[in-house]
């Protein structure tokens, strides 16, 4: 089964991919973030304030006032205040290079320079992150529609034979899987962020769009319903429902991410339990279909 | 002993109101042609499709196989092959791509493709399903119906708008597959069809059987049965049990005489006082 709706989605659905691989290619080139500007109050020792004036642009302050209000005014990404040998940072939230402010000086002051330049080098832009999920999202509820569409006139067919309901079901789940996650890396490794952590995240809410794409892909099984309809339930419906990676724990898992190597391990089986719920209700939905179809004809 | 390969009793299907098939009971022998002859609208495709498991009955019992297709309609599939009525092929894929697949849903060899397209004079067809004639697109599907080798054949109206020879190819297959000793279950609305292939035929009208039997015994049983005397001033028609008044003319003037066998459709008149519609 799921090597039918591989040949269909590479020989018929490419069409839907191909661009999202263009686009791809095109938005990686956006030039890479700047180094951020911080406001600093008190003094680092003297080796590593070297360092940190390599990593950022440092402007020093007079007063926690002071260094407040050019985080306020968004005239510095963060304010970093040195107490005691206590490190504050105050990061401006509407900055995204005020993200690297504190993985960096943490990165300094704890490790080697080497992951100082390791950083340094390869900043992840948490847009790229986001834009990658709203490619996604567009594979994950557009392409188990059009799989589903292709079974249209030989669904009688398929199921006279031994094919299991649930495997019609899960073939296109493979399928959509197997294509975001190709993308998935394709993309980490083309904005060159092919991080482990990163990758299972992305992964892991990617397949909870793709159970959901399954389960409205089994009743809209109309090419011109996905790519006119789905849109309009996407942005209105669908996706404040969602697992938002804009917004609460999905966002933390995500900085996270991009700001250390850790697995959140806990997160993703979370994650896939979600997915496997979702899943399970598609495949429940499918039979359902399927029953109400022997019943009336 | 000859084994009944389906066994349908008091089977029923109603949709809201409307009655499709009305308490039919029936046997289908194992290597035989049987034919479910009737009017568009009496129940034929419904009847397959309760046997073959797509459709649930609202009453009754079937055995297909030795299996309730109720049931167990995915251990059903192994056994039966199925051609229906509406052609329902990947219509971008070429024949064999579309055997392939198949073969790949029943996890069958490929070989087994290369020898049905062989088979059916496929091998050259090379352009999408959708390209290919109504009458190569039924062998396709007849193909496709056999990819896993199955015991039984459904063929829903399966030369129906076809042009007559290919037709009578398709018929002609049909032939070969019952001396290789599948068993088909065939449903038309063609009265010559029946005749020719079929060992046994019910007649279904309105969602009852009304009549099951061998052609020739239907026709012996329902059918009119004359002698037509043509003289010299006129064509007269003698029933068989009026023999007798043959030999009351005059054989001078007598040029020519012959009996007359009834067809199905004289016997579906006699049953149903309509015809059958075309």
């Amino acid at each position: 089964m799921i090597k039918k709706d591989m040949y269909f989605t590479v020989t018929k659905h490419w069409i839907i991919i191909i661009p999202l691989i263009i686009f791809i290619m095109i938005n990686s080139l956006h030039p890479q973030v700047e180094k951020p500007t911080v406001a600093v109050l008190g003094n680092f020792e003297p080796k590593i304030e070297k360092k940190i004036n390599e990593m950022l642009n440092v402007e020093k302050v007079d007063s926690v006032k002071e260094g407040k209000y050019k985080v306020e005014r968004s005239i510095v990404d963060a304010f970093v205040l040195i107490e005691d040998g206590r490190v504050t940072i105050f990061r401006n939230d509407n900055s995204i290079r005020s993200y690297y402010v504190k993985p960096t000086i943490e990165k300094v002051l704890n490790t080697s320079p080497i992951q100082i330049k390791y950083l340094d080098k390869e900043n992840v832009k948490k847009e790229d992150i986001y834009f990658l999920f709203s490619l996604f999202i567009f594979i994950a509820f557009g392409l188990p529609a059009l799989l589903f569409q292709d079974e249209k006139d030989v669904i009688d067919a398929i199921l006279l034979s031994p094919v299991k309901n649930r495997e019609i079901v899960l073939s296109k789940v493979k399928t959509t899987t197997i294509i975001l996650v190709l993308l998935n890396f394709f993309y980490l490794f083309y904005v060159g962020t092919l991080k482990l952590n990163l990758f299972f995240v992305i992964v892991a809410i990617g397949l909870i769009y793709v159970a959901i794409g399954t389960f409205f892909g089994i009743f809209y099984d109309n090419k011109y319903i996905s790519f006119l309809i789905y849109p309009l339930m996407l942005f209105f419906v669908i996706l404040p429902l969602l697992p938002n990676p804009l917004s609460g724990w999905i966002k933390e898992i995500i900085d996270l991410c991009i700001f250390s190597s850790k697995i959140p391990l806990l997160s993703i089986i979370k994650l896939f339990i979600t997915f496997i719920i979702l899943l399970l209700l598609s495949i429940f939905a499918f039979e359902i279909k399927i029953k109400m179809r022997r019943t009336k004809g | 002993m000859i084994e009944n390969i389906i066994e349908v009793e008091n089977l029923s299907k109603k949709f809201k109101e409307n009655v499709a098939v009305d308490d039919i009971s029936f046997q289908v022998k194992k290597g035989e042609i049987f034919g479910f002859l009737g009017p568009n609208g009496a129940g034929k495709t419904t009847t397959i499709r309760m046997l073959t498991g797509q459709l649930l009955p609202s009453g009754g019992a079937i055995q297909v196989c030795g299996i309730d297709p109720t049931k167990e309609e995915k251990k059903l599939a192994m056994k039966i092959g199925v051609v229906p009525e509406i052609q329902n092929l990947y219509s971008d894929l070429n024949a064999e791509q579309n055997l392939k697949l198949f073969a790949d849903l029943y996890s069958i060899d490929h070989k087994r493709v290369k020898e049905l397209l062989e088979m059916f004079k496929l091998t050259d067809m090379k352009e999408p399903v959708k390209k290919l004639s109504k009458g190569l697109k039924q062998r396709v599907l007849i193909a496709r119906a056999l990819i896993h080798n199955p015991e039984l054949l459904f063929l829903d109206e399966p030369t129906i708008g076809l042009d007559p020879n290919i037709a009578k190819e398709i018929r002609k297959i049909i032939k070969i597959l019952k001396e290789e000793g599948k068993t088909v279950f065939l449903t038309t609305h063609y009265m010559e069809e029946a005749d020719a292939l079929c060992d046994r035929v019910a007649i279904i009208n309105e969602g009852k059987i009304i009549a099951l039997d061998s052609p020739h015994e239907l026709r012996l049983k329902y059918g009119k049965r004359e002698f037509i005397v043509e003289t010299d001033s006129e064509i007269k028609r003698y029933s068989f049990e009026n023999i007798k008044a043959l030999s009351s003319l005059n054989p001078k003037k007598i040029r020519s005489i012959h009996s007359t066998e009834p067809t199905l459709e004289d016997v579906f008149i006699a049953l149903t006082g309509r015809r059958i519609e075309k």
